[in-house]
């Protein structure tokens, strides 16, 4: 109840602090110490963090946060599932051996979260749930929404903002401006290498495979995923015109491939389990479709993420100006 | 306690009729015997008798009391039937498994008492099973089990006792055995006795009376020279059969004649 | 299970006309099905192959996506309904199933357990392996559930099942490297990379379906009995082991192409008896084309649902089949005859010499101790002995206040889950009767998914008490569909909560496929998992431990279950309504548990035999030592779960299984 209490004054501070509801803002220091300003950041779940001085000892439990963290100078102290972030994510700086793992996203250990002693938790807001009172417990914790649902904000500029965000609570807001310029350079340089190229306005569906139970299953990305949505800053046209899911992927089988073959197909694929250059390879709509048969199928780097932050979105920029020539 | 009367009973299962419409006496103080060709509907009577199976249209009275008005366990107090072949649970010592006799008396919550105590003892007393007290179930032998069977329903102390079939499965000399214990408790213990048994001769030697069923109707009824007769065998069996009367009991006996049913050899 | 009557020996007119209408159907499927696909081309452009003049790349959507798709739901289809058949024919139970008897989890789990140890194999030698778990799984249920008693079979293979696939859950997750897809594993689909694998075992099954063929006549005489077959001049044994071989490489085939799908192989063979046919010679092929039938219309009917031209996700044909199939086996277990009304699914143990009840009671709650202490002791921060006594550092005191209230959560679900085990065992007469099969998790399940569909803003805390409500709702629809003509069998109890349970577990996959991974949460809870607790959590299992008392208290009418149907009523006891009171207690336990740390199995299994074991039946005594067993059993889950992966957590729930299992075979050994 006090808690409640508490985050709606913040809110209502900050509201009248900055004029907007928009959380959050570095709050305009009234009392406590001259160095260290309170900050605070509204969650997706609605509760808003308030912190007397930026988090420099802070536990990631998503991939997405903890990419975000390490582009803005911060490694975070605890991080969930480190293997295969460093498996998945390869964009940004490597986290391994500079961190503790704190086991799994789903169920990450509340004794080694609490040993670390951290001073605020990133926790995503699909995965929270049983263990969120606990998290409490330890530190403040701040729950965000990947998929942007209901701000309004594509998952772009959710991105963009939930980077801005952080970087408040982190007190790296300068760092967080120059990695979104960072970004939007390399979305113009892409851009710009593409048209050189002549390969403005080409239209591509990008796609994520691997072996489902006993056939290859294709995440094709839809218009509202964030890979489509950067690619068409980078004057780009996704072909496909499915139904994307909240993470802006549908999941379907290669027939839907013949949908968009007039299209180039840029795919991510592991290496362990390539389905493109596997079991696909050996299918007759596959081998029959016009980028297969034109060599227009191109695959990115496996490390790849196309569900990640600003260097992960840089990535993938970069790949897909490699793959196309550009 | 006074006779189990059946009036007018009509029972069935899933629309087929198996008793229309009969009246039944079990005297108190007697060994009621009910016999009858298979599907004749005697043990559908026995348990309707024991308000396992409730009639269509009928009612039983004990001691002119409609049994159908008392609660499971008030009506346990006075009436109880052993099944043909109940499940052996596994694990249970004979002791144990008598005890359960004790349920109607002690309820869900009511204390052991020195009645119950009492009552456990004189029935594995009288089964003679009290050196076997101590030994699991599933170790006795057919008749042993048997003993044991009834020596759950005695410890329940009725007035009434109804046994479906109590001998089959046993050997001859079992068969005997157990007859001669429900004997015994009518002429000992005063129970009144109903009991479902498929041989006429053990029927006609052990009954006070005997009770004859053909298709869901009593054709004959009394004591056991009235009812074991050639016309009411061939009635209720469809069988020819002889009639004598045993030496040494004074009881009658039958004897199927096989005439027509074995080729001669030449 | 009717046989031809008359003196006519061929096969009568109405077995052509039931194959013949089968035929025609699965022709007009055959049709509609390869018109469906995510590319969007339809029959017209189809149609056009056969004239040869097709737009390019048609015919390669025919052979690539069309054709292979279509050729696995024949295949799979067809194996199903002839395996189910054999298999229904060789135990002479209605209710038996490729998936009721275990073979589609043995399988399952042989497939997994390859791809787990980086085998990557052709469809062939996956056969084969699949076979050989699908046949040790059979042949473990079938030797030990025995023949003649159906409950007992399937209460058997559904045990047996839960403990397979919660092996090959548990590899998955071992292997874990996305989120998504694992939860959708293991319900089947029909989608296929080519044209091969389901090509090379149409062959196989092709053979199998003529060597049943070749098996009819002896078949049919089996349907009569043993002795009787074999006076008849029937080698049964032979026909017999031969008939099931043919029915596991059947369903082994049918797994290897699409994956173990639900209810197809009980459905149809049940279907086509039901339509009148007896002999087998009409009976295997009328079974064959309507496992075709069923499976090419589930996948017909979730694509032209959710077209996936569209842009929809694919709907696994298996999730479809469990759905549908879930509401038909309940109507079936409802008419279903338990064989032995006295007997029912009761299942005796042998005897053994009993230890005194202090020793017991003693021994058990020095178990729960000690497993208390290790999971104190046990975990991601170094808690020593001392620190126990006098906790000093501040971070010990913090880490013992995480692991204090969960370990006392799971010790008191432990007992919860000990009890109504103890309570359902009674009502069931079944050592094998796990309060899981009464679905009344399963409703928990459902009850909780449903929640953050259909309400997204609901706050996660009303989750345990929405899945405490379905619970009770299962059970309350538990009881209408099974209490049928004044009595409560308690075969159909079982077989219509196996059948609650598949339909929740079928509903739960769909709203996770519909839904994505705003589920996340709500199925790691299910999952069963002791992970966060607080003492909060206590407060479900306030009022199932009153239930618990109340057991206790009415230990006699429990005692007196175990004596059948008429023997308890002669004793006094009001039977039916005694029935309902020990189960719902059963339910209200079972209800609780599962809002307390979500489906955990087998301990309401392994803990009341074990108890069983040394105090004897008698309730008074088995009720506490059970429940003392059951929280020791948890807490130690909950401690290995800890400690095994560190810092990664393992659901208790599968700890629980994984240990579950190999006492399970050895019980099951045991039983008689």
């Amino acid at each position: 109840m006090l808690r409640r209490v508490v985050a709606v004054l913040a809110l209502a501070m900050a509201a009248a602090a900055c004029g907007s509801t928009a959380a959050p803002t570095a709050g305009q220091a009234t009392r406590g110490a001259a160095a260290a300003k309170p900050v605070s950041i509204k969650g997706a779940d609605g509760v808003a963090v308030e912190l007397k001085a930026p988090a420099t000892k802070v536990v990631s439990l998503e991939w997405t946060y903890t990419e975000d963290l390490l582009a803005l100078g911060v490694t975070p102290v605890g991080v969930a599932d480190v293997d295969n972030y460093e498996t998945w994510v390869t964009a940004g700086e490597r986290v391994n051996g500079r961190t503790t793992d704190v086991g799994t996203r789903q169920e990450p250990s509340l004794e080694k979260i609490t040993a670390l002693a951290p001073d605020l938790i990133v926790a995503e807001k699909f995965r929270v749930g049983q263990n969120l009172d606990a998290l409490k417990q330890i530190a403040p914790v701040v729950v965000l929404d990947y998929t942007g649902e209901g701000t309004g904000r594509t998952q772009y500029a959710h991105m963009r903002q939930t980077l801005k965000d952080l970087a408040v609570v982190v007190g790296r807001q300068a760092e967080a401006d120059r990695v979104l310029a960072g970004l939007d350079a390399k979305i113009a340089e892409v851009k710009g290498r593409l048209e050189k190229a002549g390969k403005a306005g080409t239209d591509y569906t990008v796609t994520q495979g691997y072996t489902g139970e006993n056939a290859p299953v294709l995440r094709l990305l839809a218009d509202n995923s964030l890979a489509a949505q950067v690619l068409a800053e980078a004057g780009l046209k996704n072909a496909w015109k499915g139904k994307g899911d909240s993470w802006g992927m549908t999941e379907t089988d290669v027939e839907a491939l013949k949908q968009v073959d007039k299209a180039t197909l840029l795919y991510v694929a592991s290496d362990k389990d390539n389905v493109f250059t596997g079991a696909l390879a050996k299918n007759p709509i596959w081998q029959g479709l016009a980028f297969v048969k034109e060599k227009r199928a191109l695959p990115l780097d496996p490390g790849t993420w196309l569900w990640g932050g600003p260097k992960t979105t840089e990535q993938l920029l970069e790949e897909t100006a490699k793959a196309l020539g550009a | 306690m006074g006779d189990l009367v059946g009036h007018g009973l009509v029972a069935g299962y899933e629309g087929k009729r198996v008793l229309s419409g009969l009246d039944v006496r079990l005297a108190s103080g007697q060994v009621t015997v009910l016999v009858g060709a298979n599907g004749s509907g005697k043990s559908t009577l026995l348990r309707v008798l024991a308000r396992l199976h409730v009639p269509t249209e009928g009612a039983v009275l004990l001691g002119g009391h409609d049994i159908a008005r008392d609660s499971t366990r008030a009506l346990a107090r006075k009436l109880t039937f052993l099944p043909q072949s109940p499940l052996v649970p596994s694990g249970l010592t004979v002791r144990e498994l008598v005890g359960h006799g004790r349920y109607a008396h002690r309820g869900v919550l009511g204390r052991t008492t020195g009645d119950d105590l009492e009552a456990v003892r004189w029935a594995l007393a009288v089964t003679g099973l009290e050196p076997l007290a101590g030994r699991r179930v599933e170790e006795l032998s057919g008749g042993e089990r048997q003993r044991a069977w009834i020596a759950v329903v005695l410890a329940q102390k009725t007035g009434v006792l109804l046994l479906d079939e109590p001998t089959t499965f046993l050997d001859l000399r079992y068969q005997i055995e157990i007859l001669a214990l429900v004997r015994r408790l009518a002429d000992e213990h005063g129970l009144t006795v109903g009991v479902v048994l498929h041989d006429l001769n053990q029927a006609a030697a052990f009954g006070d009376r005997i009770v004859m069923l053909s298709a869901g109707r009593v054709v004959a009824s009394g004591e056991p020279h009235e009812v074991i007769t050639a016309e009411a065998v061939r009635d209720a069996f469809g069988l020819e059969v002889s009639v004598a009367t045993d030496p040494e009991t004074g009881r009658p006996t039958c004897l199927p004649s096989l005439r027509g049913h074995l080729t001669t050899k030449e | 299970m009717s046989t031809a009557t008359g003196g006519d020996l061929r096969v009568p007119a109405r077995s052509f006309a039931v194959i013949g209408t089968g035929l025609a159907a699965l022709a007009l499927l055959c049709v509609v099905h390869v018109g469906q696909g995510s590319s969007g081309i339809g029959l017209s452009e189809l149609a056009a192959l056969l004239t040869g003049t097709a737009a390019p790349g048609v015919s390669d959507i025919f052979m690539g996506s069309r054709l292979p798709r279509l050729l696995a739901g024949v295949v799979a289809g067809g194996a199903l309904g002839v395996s189910g058949l054999l298999i229904q024919t060789t135990t002479r139970n209605q209710a038996a199933a490729p998936d009721t008897l275990g073979v589609n989890a043995g399988a399952y789990l042989a497939v997994v357990a390859a791809s787990f140890a980086g085998l990557n194999l052709g469809a062939l030698p996956q056969g084969t392996l699949a076979f050989a778990g699908g046949l040790a799984a059979a042949l473990l249920v079938l030797a030990l559930g025995g023949r003649d008693a159906p409950g007992r079979v399937i209460l058997a293979g559904t045990a047996v099942a839960m403990a397979l696939m919660a092996t090959a859950t548990m590899l998955l997750m071992l292997d874990e490297y996305g989120t998504r897809g694992l939860f959708l594993w293991g319900s089947g689909s029909l989608v296929q990379s080519d044209v091969g694998r389901a090509g090379g075992l149409l062959v196989v099954v092709a053979a199998a379906v003529l060597a049943a063929m070749a098996l009819a006549r002896p078949l049919d005489l089996l349907a009569l009995g043993d002795d009787i077959a074999r006076s008849l001049g029937t080698a049964v044994p032979r026909v017999r082991a031969g008939a099931l071989l043919l029915a596991i490489a059947l369903a082994a085939a049918a797994v290897t192409v699409a994956g173990p799908l639900a209810f197809v192989g009980l459905i149809a063979p049940v279907s086509v008896r039901l339509l009148g046919l007896g002999r087998h010679r009409a009976l295997i092929p009328a079974a064959a084309v309507t496992g075709m039938v069923l499976l090419l219309g589930a996948d017909t009917l979730a694509r032209a649902v959710f077209d996936p031209a569209d842009g929809h996700a694919e709907l696994p044909a298996g999730i479809v089949t469990a759905l549908l199939g879930a509401p038909f086996f309940v109507v079936l277990a409802r008419r279903l005859a338990s064989g032995h009304v006295e007997r029912g699914a009761a299942v005796a143990l042998p005897g053994r010499r009993r230890v005194p009840y202090p020793v017991v009671l003693a021994l058990s709650f020095a178990a729960l101790a000690t497993a208390f202490v290790l999971g104190l002791r046990i975990g991601d921060v170094p808690v020593t002995f001392a620190d126990m006594l006098a906790p000093g550092d501040e971070l010990v005191r913090r880490v013992l206040a995480l692991r204090v209230p969960r370990l006392v959560v799971a010790a008191v679900a432990g007992a919860a889950l000990a009890a109504a085990g103890v309570a359902v065992q009674a009502v069931i007469r079944n050592p094998l009767a796990e309060p899981g099969l009464l679905g009344v998790t399963g409703g928990a399940g459902v009850a909780a998914v449903g929640l953050l569909i259909l309400v997204p803003a609901a706050p996660r805390a009303l989750l345990p008490l929405v899945a405490f409500a379905g619970a009770l709702a299962a059970l309350g629809l538990l009881v209408a569909v099974a209490y049928r003509k004044g009595s409560f069998d308690p075969v159909r109890v079982v077989l219509v909560g196996i059948g609650i349970l598949a339909g929740a577990q079928a509903l739960v996959y769909f709203a996770a496929l519909k839904a994505g991974m705003a589920l996340a949460a709500a199925l790691t809870w299910m999952s069963g998992s002791t992970y966060a607790r607080s003492s909060d959590d206590l407060a479900w299992l306030a009022l199932p431990m009153l239930a618990a008392v109340l057991l206790w208290l009415a230990a006699r009418p429990l005692d007196l279950l175990a004596l059948g149907e008429d023997l308890p009523r002669s004793l006094g006891l009001p039977l039916n309504g005694a029935r309902m009171a020990i189960l719902s207690a059963g339910a209200l336990l079972a209800g609780g548990a599962a809002a307390a740390v979500g489906s955990v199995g087998f301990v309401g299994l392994v803990a009341p035999h074990l108890a069983r074991r040394l105090v004897g039946p008698g309730h008074r005594r088995l009720l506490p030592a059970a429940m003392l067993l059951g929280a020791a059993l948890v807490v130690a889950a909950d401690s290995l779960g800890r400690w095994l992966l560190a810092p990664k957590e393992l659901p208790s729930g599968l700890i629980v299984a994984l240990v579950g299992t190999p006492y399970l075979i050895w019980l099951l050994r045991r039983s008689r």
